[in-house]
């Protein structure tokens, strides 16, 4: 049985006016991989890929050790638990009735397990979907993919929307899910601070091109804010400085802590400085 | 498949109800009508397709087990079970009336039948492929051909009715032919269509 839930190695896809290129990451099995990256950057578009609804035009994904190309990636859907950035239920359906169409389409649907999250989530049975409000729809698109066992839960931009309440509900919902050791998480979000509390690895898509896929806290260890007077920022050394943002009081530097000096007394950033450096920063002249 | 099916059942709950009164009403009032009650329930596929779109469903649908061939089959069994119920309900109206072998022959249902299948296996593959909203021309036009075919009610009679009578046969082997291409164009269009 392969180690990693999912494998993308040099993923591509064109389409008019926008191309998902050379993508590759890795998500261990046990592990939460966050996709972050800007609206259009091609977050949902990889998810896509991962699952076979569109097909790439180079490279190959593997999913819980099949290739998502081979006739038996049908039978490994059966493990593997989606959400989108809507729940796309019909307006019609209340709760019961979509457990019974769930219960039609995956094999291994717990209807025990179904109806013990609809009482955590305090999710009425019988009303209407439509009139759920937009956390009760999420929280019923969770169940219901959590519902036929999953090994890997794909969430795509779940968390959008959503109230910090009802977001905090849900991601330690996720976090749970990973106590089991073979279980795996890829969660797509432009909300950086979720994902930073949630996760193991972070991946950056920036314009269809990944810049990073690397474990977080690594990454939070591997980088530092310096902020400093433009006469200062002549002394660092060049290899180190990652990005430059300016200010009216100055200027700040993104810079690899190993390659400066502790005098500088870099700052710890957040995984939302990071990305914010190397998408908006300069590189240092 | 059964999952897929049991959704449409659920959101179509509503309509069929009134569809099961309309029949009824068209049965009562005149006989021949059972053709258009068939011909109705041929539409409500369409109905359950706008319903999926208006949801996304399709995007979700599509991350699950359900093959594309499974998502455009089940369209299909759908229609075929509605019309059958429909042809059923009216055959059971119309014997319960009296009408059954004089007025109303099974010859005319089971070619009523064809018929209809041979609209939805004419329109299910634009609707895949187009949607909903842009198929629905086609069913219109369909609708106008045919109605310009029959012209009056006298024309019913005298054209169309005998037509229906005489071909139950040749339009049910019409329609297989048909619904045996249909299902495969448009699991194939469907799936070219993306989300």
């Amino acid at each position: 049985m392969s180690t990693n839930a999912l494998e993308l190695r040099g993923v591509s896809r064109s389409f008019d006016g926008f191309a998902l290129r050379d993508v590759s990451f890795t998500l261990p099995r046990g592990c939460i991989l966050g996709l972050v990256g800007e609206n259009g950057a091609g977050k949902s578009t990889t998810i896509k890929l991962i699952m076979n609804v569109l097909r790439c035009d180079r490279g190959e994904i593997t999913v819980l050790g099949c290739s998502n190309t081979a006739p038996e990636f049908r039978t490994v859907k059966e493990d593997i638990g989606v959400v989108l950035d809507e729940a796309c239920f019909p307006a019609a359906l209340n709760a019961r009735q979509i457990g019974k169409v769930m219960a039609g389409i995956y094999t291994r649907w717990d209807d025990a397990l179904y109806r013990s999250y609809l009482q955590r989530f305090q999710l009425p049975e019988k009303k209407k979907f439509k009139a759920f409000s937009r956390g009760m729809k999420m929280k019923l698109a969770i169940a219901a993919a959590l519902s036929h066992h999953p090994k890997l839960l794909i969430l795509d931009e779940a968390t959008s929307g959503l109230d910090p309440i009802v977001r905090d509900e849900i991601l330690e919902i996720f976090s749970e899910f990973t106590r089991g050791p073979e279980n795996a998480v890829l969660i797509s979000s432009h909300i950086v601070s979720d994902l930073e509390k949630l996760c193991d690895y972070i991946a950056f898509i920036h314009h269809g091109q990944l810049l990073f896929c690397q474990e977080k806290d690594a990454l939070l260890e591997q980088y530092g804010i310096v902020t400093c007077t433009r006469e200062q920022l002549a002394d660092l050394p060049e290899e180190a400085v990652v990005s430059i943002r300016a200010n009216p009081y100055g200027v700040q530097a993104l810079v690899e802590r190993r390659a400066v000096s502790a005098a500088f007394a870099p700052e710890k950033p957040t995984m939302e400085d990071i990305i914010l450096f190397m998408v908006k920063g300069e590189k240092k002249s | 498949m059964k999952g897929l099916l049991l959704k449409d059942l659920y959101v179509l709950l509503r309509q069929m109800r009134l569809f099961a009164g309309l029949i009824l009403l068209l049965c009562v009032v005149n006989e021949q009508l059972a053709a258009f009650a068939i011909m109705y329930a041929a539409m409500l596929p369409y109905t359950a397709m706008a319903y999926d779109e208006q949801s996304r469903w399709n995007q979700l649908a599509a991350m699950t087990p359900c093959r594309p061939l499974d998502i455009v089959l089940s369209k299909y069994i759908l229609g075929w079970l509605l019309m059958a119920g429909a042809a059923c309900f009216s055959v059971l109206i119309n014997g319960i009336l009296g009408r059954l072998g004089s007025e109303l022959r099974i010859t005319t249902v089971v070619s009523s039948l064809a018929l209809a299948c041979i609209c939805l296996a004419v329109l299910l593959p634009v609707m895949f492929r187009f949607g909903v909203e842009k198929g629905r021309m086609g069913f219109i036009l369909i609708f106008v051909v045919i109605f310009t075919f029959i012209g009056s009610s006298a024309q019913f009679d005298t054209l169309a009715l005998p037509l229906l009578e005489a071909m139950p046969a040749a339009l049910a082997a019409a329609a297989a032919g048909i619904s045996a291409v249909s299902v495969p164009l448009a699991a194939k269009l469907y799936q070219q269509k993306g989300f």
